[in-house]
């Protein structure tokens, strides 16, 4: 190897460390083999484990669009469309409870990835968030085309609303999810008392209500929370304007920046915590 | 050059902390190849997890102006439930090389075979050994961080190693953790004695040998 070759093999390999272009597509780079990595580990070559995250749902609502036919529509049941309310109010659940779940003690369960310096616990946090967000946001596209194509529900009437209350429940979603996650790299106990804290979350989170069946006082506050407001927005869009919906999205947007900031505050420190084997 | 700077490290222990690096500092240049030798538990490992990034000191910093290899142990660096195939083509994108090209040079390096289509976890240290060995060789560093454990295995494979690293990339600068003399003696020009947390470098590798029997 001559000395100029030397030279070009460190000069396409030490990148620069700023934020420059050439900082910012290595960071891309790394991300988009993560997510590949990530598609693989989570779902399997053979495709079941993305599979199971649309049969999951599908069973889950006719399960219960069977309990509801069964019970609750013979004691006058809500007006509202049973199939897309369900769909509307799962997948997005699922987002929620998946996206934590699998951020907790991301860094330690990966720490064969902290061999590669270049890999930070950043990229690593938000490489499996894309992939848990993404992937639970495709599985509800196919199950509401599979619902809509079997004539149990109808199309959503205002996609750019749903969609906008997607990226607001997604948004605090990535929030709450980097800061437990990177506050369980810390300390057992958080991964410990995370799964009771996340089912009392439950009725926080809008799945199995709209704002306004409840008591106006209810209402005012509950409307305040990141996940009821991304709910009413996404059923707001689904559902179209006849059904009345309440929502604080710029409310909604800051408070999962500052829970953003805190869980990147804790974040950064967490590579200390680490010993990897 | 490599440049460890005035590394600390210190582990969080039953009513206090123990430090494992009191202070160290050295370098490594261009061709270089560093033996590091220790008693168990002298922080030879800790040192090169350092170096390589997986770690990160309690106090000091590392300068590497050129690249340098994950370090290459028998653990680390794969992923268990993922295929030795996935591995290759996961390091390849990471570190932005020609993914074919990698897995041609693996495959062929490590003699695996069919076993590339298994789960990592499922390998014999030899294997993990030989998968790690190639790829790192596939990747094409400046500088090689290995511990010698990840030397297990037949005969057949030292030589080739040996042949890959020390004969045909003399150019290259290694550290290497090592307990065998004979290692150290032949592919070594210089080797660091870490003892209580201290490092001492010796350029002769005779003397360092002798300090380590005496320690």
């Amino acid at each position: 190897m001559t000395a100029s070759g030397a030279a070009a093999r460190r000069a396409a390999r030490s990148g620069p460390s700023a934020a420059t272009p050439g900082f910012l597509a290595k960071q891309a780079r790394i991300f988009g083999a993560l997510i590949v990595r990530e598609t693989y580990t989570r779902f399997g070559r053979d495709n079941i484990g993305f599979a199971w995250i649309i049969v999951e749902p599908v069973m889950f609502t006719l399960a219960v669009i069977v309990l509801w036919t069964a019970v609750v529509e013979k004691q006058g049941g809500h007006d509202v469309p049973i199939v897309a309310f369900l769909l509307t109010g799962y997948m997005p659940l699922q987002m929620f409870r998946h996206g934590v779940m699998h951020l907790l003690r991301c860094m330690q369960v990966n720490a064969e990835l902290l061999y590669h310096r270049d890999i930070s616990v950043l990229i690593m946090y938000l490489a499996r968030l894309f992939t848990e967000l993404i992937g639970a946001f495709g599985a509800f596209v196919i199950t509401t085309t599979l619902f809509v194509l079997w004539g149990l529900a109808d199309p959503p009437v205002d996609i750019p609303f749903m969609i906008a209350g997607f990226l607001v429940y997604m948004f605090f979603v990535c929030g709450i999810a980097i800061l437990i996650g990177a506050l369980s790299e810390r300390s057992e106990l958080v991964e410990k008392l995370w799964p009771p804290i996340g089912y009392i979350t439950v009725p926080l989170s809008g799945t199995f209500y709209l704002l306004h069946w409840l008591p106006p006082e209810a209402r005012d506050i509950l409307v305040w929370f990141p996940l009821v407001t991304g709910i009413e927005m996404i059923r707001g869009g689904y559902f179209g304007p006849d059904t009345p919906v309440y929502y604080e999205w710029e409310a909604a947007v800051i408070t999962s920046m500052v829970v953003l900031a805190l869980g990147l505050f804790v974040l950064r420190g967490a590579r200390r915590h680490v010993e990897a084997s | 050059m490599i440049r460890a700077i005035d590394i600390v490290k210190d582990y969080p222990v039953k009513g206090g902390a123990r430090r494992v690096l009191d202070h160290v500092s050295f370098e490594i240049g261009p061709g270089e190849r560093l033996g590091v030798l220790g008693r168990n538990g002298a922080g030879k490992s800790t040192l090169v997890r350092i170096l390589g990034g997986v770690e990160k000191p309690s106090s000091g910093r590392i300068e590497r102006d050129m690249s340098l290899s994950w370090p290459l142990a028998l653990h680390g660096g794969f992923h268990g439930s993922l295929t030795g195939l996935d591995n290759i083509k996961f390091v390849a994108r990471l570190y932005d090389r020609p993914v074919d090209e990698v897995l041609d040079y693996v495959a062929d390096f490590s003699e695996l075979g069919r076993f590339l289509r298994e789960p990592v976890k499922t390998y014999s240290s030899g294997m993990r050994a030989r998968l790690a060995f190639g790829l790192s060789l596939a990747i094409d560093f400046d500088c090689y961080l290995i511990d010698e454990v990840i030397f297990v295995g037949d005969q057949r494979f030292h030589a080739k190693c040996r042949h890959e690293l020390f004969e045909k990339r003399a150019d290259r600068a290694i550290v290497l953790v090592t307990h065998d003399p004979h290692i150290l003696g032949a592919y070594c020009n210089g080797a660091l004695v870490l003892h209580g947390g201290r490092a001492k470098l010796f350029l002769d590798i005779g003397v360092a040998l002798e300090v380590y029997a005496a320690l």
